[in-house]
């Protein structure tokens, strides 16, 4: 009776220990990924090309952290990624005032000098988040607010 | 085992083939509707592509295969609609009763704003608030026609449609009551969500023109972007009301020249033309007329007399004329006082002299044509000392003279030379 109890416990903890690794290998596996920096890419001071980045697919606009280094894609072609820092995410309100970018009136840590007319305010829209990079030449200032389609992941610090 | 009812092979063989065939068709089924669903998915992706990349036809075409692949999904057939179109909300309506109930909220966002931006009553109770207070705007403000702010979501976030139209007809309203902040407001708004608007041009023009610390060379440059002649003079003229401190910079921008090299008179000609070609006040005439004449630009402080009223029309005129000097137009003007007028002729040996001016003084440019004995005057005969004109080296005896400015004639008789 004994020896039945503990053959069941040990199939139930193979079959537990097989499910959790299976749960596990579908939640990481995805976000393990990675991304390249492209060459030809300079619009954040400091990174440097073809320099690999780990991904976090799960990053969610909603979810995201100011300041916290996205890379983003419109394209399938993976020499079009381009970067940036949060600035703003859904809901909030985004507006350049005497050449700053100000995030619901208050200066944004990175990236936030702009130059040209004063503009806005826009409120990020829902699945959107503002990015903005050191030379605004591939942020939300050329493409507007990023959706989260575009998204490829969190890449943690950036430069 | 032994089965209840006894079956011979014959019938045992037939149900399997049932079976089998049964399960068959559902594989093929299954597989197809895979496919179908599949082949769905990546054509919504590449619409959603083709829209971030500004291909509008491309994004259409996409569109319309997703809707026909997943007719019962809310992003497939959303794609595919146009919500300014007043008869897509029966489209609307029949979506919403056919999507899962996840997807409900966002076609019902949709249909309640389609309603709005035409100018039909909606009912915003079951959507997200920010979705709801937007589309409430934008309804009052296609109601009324007038600028309304917009409200503050205070974290909630709009759908990105939601948002582009209701700062579109922020943008709409305002311009047509001519509120500049809510028109800067607007335009910058729009250039923020969409840099690469289709009207981006005139939306950094506006945004610039309506920021004090934009420099007048920059102005001038987002005004050469503006390749379409007509629609940048009537942006600028439009901007010439919004920022009436900066009429002369975007007479300049309509023109489509550099006000640093471009003649003043012309750009007080431009602003002129636009003005009499609209509405305008007295006061408005009297300001332009001003400039003209500080300008020297007679023939344009002649076009703002004329449409000014008595007696106001006649003091500018005489204004004019005394600034001009031109008696010719002095006697156009066919008044008493501006009239010109003769002092009596005399003569002596072989000579003779007049004054010729008006009871303002003025004296006429051009030397008056003289006929003695019905031959013309030669000009080197002809000595002017101011008002006074001095013939000489003239034919001896009583011989018919007469003088004439301009066609009027003001002396026909006979003098004793």
């Amino acid at each position: 009776m004994l020896g039945q109890l503990k053959s069941i416990i040990s199939s139930i903890i193979t079959y537990g220990m097989l499910v959790a690794i299976i749960w596990a290998g579908m939640y990481y596996l995805p976000r393990i990924r990675s991304v390249v920096v492209p060459l030809d890419y300079g619009d954040i001071n400091g990174l440097e090309a073809s320099k690999s980045y780990w991904l976090d697919g799960g990053a969610r606009v909603n979810t995201m952290k100011d300041g916290e280094g996205i890379a983003f894609n419109f394209t399938t072609d993976a020499e079009q990624a381009r970067f940036g820092w949060v600035a703003g995410r859904p809901g909030q309100s985004i507006e350049v005032n005497g050449g700053k970018l100000l995030v619901d009136g208050r200066p944004a840590a990175k990236g936030g000098d702009i130059s040209g007319a004063d503009l806005g305010p826009l409120v990020v829209p829902a699945g959107h988040v503002w990015l903005v990079s050191s030379g605004h030449r591939h942020d939300s200032f050329r493409y507007g607010p990023i959706p989260q389609s575009a998204i490829l992941g969190s890449v943690g610090d950036l430069p | 085992m032994k089965l209840p009812i006894a079956l011979d092979d014959r019938t045992l063989g037939i149900i399997q083939l049932a079976i089998g065939i049964t399960c068959v068709l559902l594989a093929v089924s299954l597989t197809w509707s895979s496919i179908t669903r599949w082949g769905g998915i990546n054509d919504i992706k590449a619409a959603q592509r083709a829209i971030a990349g500004k291909d509008q036809g491309a994004a259409r075409t996409f569109a319309q295969s997703a809707a026909m692949a997943l007719p019962d999904q809310a992003a497939a057939n959303l794609l595919d609609l146009d919500l300014a179109i007043g008869g897509h909300s029966e489209r609307l309506r029949s979506l919403l009763t056919r999507v899962p109930k996840a997807q409900r909220s966002v076609v019902d966002t949709a249909l309640q704003l389609n309603l709005a931006l035409n100018g039909k009553p909606v009912a915003i109770d079951g959507l997200d608030q920010a979705d709801a207070a937007f589309i409430k705007s934008i309804a009052a403000m296609r109601a009324d026609n007038r600028p309304a702010p917009l409200p503050s979501t205070a974290g909630s976030a709009p759908y990105r449609t939601v948002v582009a139209c209701a700062y579109q007809e922020l943008l709409r309203t305002a311009w047509l009551v001519r509120d500049a902040g809510q028109v800067r407001s607007a335009a910058g708004a729009m250039l923020l969500l969409d840099p690469a608007h289709p009207q981006r041009d005139e939306l950094r023009l506006i945004t610039a023109a309506l920021d004090p610390d934009t420099k007048d060379g920059e102005l001038i440059r987002l005004g050469q972007l503006l390749k379409d002649e007509n629609r940048r003079t009537r942006l600028a003229n439009i901007l010439q009301d919004l920022a009436p401190g900066r009429s002369n910079i975007m007479t300049a921008v309509a023109l489509g020249a550099d006000p640093r090299t471009i003649d003043q008179k012309q750009v007080l000609a431009a602003r002129i033309e636009r003005v009499l070609a609209g509405g305008f006040s007295l006061n408005d005439l009297d300001l332009l007329f001003l400039q003209s004449l500080d300008l020297d630009a007679f023939d344009s402080a002649n076009k703002v007399a004329a449409r000014m009223q008595d007696p106001r029309r006649l003091i500018a005129g005489r204004e004019l004329i005394n600034r001009e000097g031109d008696l010719a137009k002095a006697m156009s003007m066919n008044q008493l006082v501006l009239s010109p007028r003769m002092g009596r002729v005399r003569a002596g040996d072989r000579w003779m002299a007049f004054h010729l001016s008006n009871d303002s003084g003025m004296l006429p440019r051009s030397t008056p044509q003289i006929l003695v004995d019905g031959k013309p005057v030669e000009g080197q005969r002809v000595q002017r000392f101011g008002s006074l004109f001095v013939i000489s080296g003239l034919p001896k005896g009583l011989l018919p003279v007469s003088i004439t400015v301009n066609d009027k004639p003001l002396f026909n008789d006979r003098v004793n030379l």
